[in-house]
């Protein structure tokens, strides 16, 4: 579904990332780790062309994303949560999860809102509420809702879980495993919370200074004590 | 800056109100003040026009004198010269040209250039349109266009004479209201809330699937077509039409009204009008130290009161709520 081919991504003169290449079919969840500055956010950033100069192959369903702009990639299908959530202060929660389906251009259909409460339910009791008006679970929430409104194909969310209150993160995974189990949605989820990456994907990507170290299921990952060692560890 | 939501009930209350006191000036003022009127309720349009692209889209103009300006030609050319067209079609024609201008300047700058870089690009622009129309043997060079008759609206079984009496003065507060409303839905539907995305956080918007460039297009040529139409209502109130419609010191005047009645406001630049209106009004008589007196005024107003006449009315009020209740969600 998703094929990214030697992607190399630059801020300004500095090479963030080298050659990655990342495979990810209809329906999985993939995990991206790595320690700070490993360039994880980068690499999303980088899909959606969002900042980063990016070259390398990048193809959704076997078409080339590569020279399309933000807005276009959007459309046919990647959803991006940022790590800041990016919530618009001065809408309510209903008019922001709205501003998602501006990515259905296509014709698809979007969620409604009560299929997105029973997506997240979390989101039910908020939708009149104001953007600034919100905790940070709370935006969390709002933030994956809009993400999933337009139904892309991918969703991408960068560090989910962090800054969140343990009680939080439960239902944060739960909801995430929910959106993957019922909608089949396709998610790379960066984390630096193993447990909870480990909930709620399939298989894993190590990232060290822009480059990938490791890719392969949780069980050869556990089979490799020594890469959380010399890749995760503070 | 932060945008104010409009509730429906507050918007349609606000408007009635501002509609049944224009309405009753003809019947309690002389043809001054009439006149002055109608002229503060095409500014009204002229305002909150500009403020459509500026609070919610970005776009700071210091051109918008020409889409008023090409408006005012556009229907004064029309009716002293092809005078056998319906009004609502030379209307159309206006908004068309000042929606044309508007395109040609979004396509020629908002992609190279934002904020008061494009501000300096439409204010050039803004300068060639007027030495364009100084120069124009058929917009009557500097002397303009004179002669520009009220219009006969033919309904089909009735004919609308403007000329008579104080129709057009109705028609303008009429057609203003419809304007104000129209932009008021702009201003609070998916698509204004699209502008605002692009505002505030355009990568977000881009993320979102928002064509952040288009869309600001799209609220340029808005702006542009309601600012003609504005223009276009106003040529046969003002019976002439001159070149000074199009010179650079005439967009400031959306700018003031905007800043003076606060732009984070939808009504903002409609009071802001009204104010203006009032002060030149008041001042009209100190001959030779009217434009200091209501330009110092003005300075004193925006230097003090950043927010505008309604962000000062909005803190006073929650000011006055503060101790007795809790806070309150957004504001009106």
């Amino acid at each position: 579904m998703l094929e990214v081919s030697h992607l190399d991504a630059f801020y300004g003169q500095s090479h963030i990332l080298h050659a990655i290449d990342l495979r990810l079919a209809a329906g999985e969840s993939v995990a991206l780790l790595g320690r700070n500055g490993a360039g994880k956010s980068t690499f999303l950033k980088t899909l959606l062309n969002a900042g980063p100069r990016g070259s390398g192959q990048i193809a959704l369903d076997g078409r080339p994303l590569s020279t399309e702009a933000t807005h276009v990639r959007a459309r046919r299908g990647l959803a991006l949560v940022p790590e800041d959530r990016r919530i618009f202060p001065k809408l309510t929660v209903a008019q922001n999860i709205e501003m998602g389906c501006h990515a259905a251009a296509d014709g698809k259909a979007c969620y409604s809102l009560d299929e997105i409460i029973a997506l997240l339910p979390m989101v039910g009791p908020l939708v009149d509420r104001l953007g600034y008006q919100l905790s940070g679970g709370q935006q969390q929430m709002v933030a994956i809702a809009r993400g999933i409104v337009s139904r892309p194909k991918v969703l991408m969310l960068d560090e989910p879980a962090e800054g969140l209150a343990p009680v939080i993160v439960d239902e944060l995974g739960d909801a995430i495993n929910r959106i993957r189990r019922s909608e089949g949605m396709a998610m790379i989820i960066t984390e630096q919370n193993l447990d909870f990456a480990r909930e709620t994907s399939d298989r894993l990507y190590l990232l060290d200074v822009g480059e990938v170290v490791f890719c392969g299921s949780w069980a050869d990952f556990d089979d490799r004590p020594d890469l959380v060692d010399r890749y995760l560890a503070l | 800056m932060t945008i104010a939501r409009v509730r429906p009930a507050i918007f349609f209350s606000l408007l009635a109100l501002l509609v049944a006191g224009a309405l009753i000036v003809p019947h309690v003022a002389n043809r001054g003040v009439v006149f002055l009127s109608g002229v503060v309720a095409i500014n009204v349009v002229f305002g909150i026009a500009f403020n459509l692209a500026f609070a919610k889209a970005g776009i700071l103009s210091f051109g918008n004198a020409m889409f008023f300006a090409v408006g005012a030609y556009c229907a004064g050319y029309l009716i002293t010269q092809q005078n056998h067209l319906p009004f609502v079609v030379i209307l159309l024609a206006a908004a068309g040209c000042g929606g044309l201008l508007a395109l040609v300047t979004g396509l020629l700058a908002l992609r190279r250039a934002s904020g008061v870089y494009f501000a300096v690009i439409t204010l050039a622009v803004g300068a060639l349109v007027h030495v364009l129309i100084m120069k124009l043997n058929f917009l009557g060079r500097n002397d303009g266009l004179v002669g520009v008759n009220r219009p006969i609206i033919d309904l089909g079984l009735v004919e609308l004479d403007l000329a008579r009496g104080d129709a057009y003065y109705y028609f303008i507060i009429a057609s203003c209201a419809l304007l104000v409303t129209l932009m008021w839905v702009l201003w609070s539907n998916r698509f204004g809330r699209s502008l605002q995305g692009v505002k505030s956080d355009p990568m977000r918007a881009s993320f979102l699937g928002i064509d952040i460039d288009r869309k600001r297009l799209i609220a340029l040529v808005l702006s542009g077509s309601i600012t003609a139409l504005a223009g276009a209502i106003y040529a046969p109130w003002a019976q002439i039409v001159t070149p000074e419609l199009a010179h650079w010191s005439f967009s400031t005047m959306p700018l003031l009204f905007t800043l003076l009645g606060g732009s984070a406001f939808f009504l903002g630049p409609a009071v802001g009008a009204i104010l203006f209106g009032l002060l030149d009004y008041a001042t009209r008589s100190l001959i030779g130290i009217s434009d200091l007196l209501v330009g110092g005024l003005l300075l004193a107003v925006v230097l003090s009161v950043p927010g505008g006449v309604l962000g000062l009315l909005g803190s006073l009020l929650a000011r006055v709520r503060a101790p007795s209740s809790p806070r309150r969600e957004g504001r009106a």
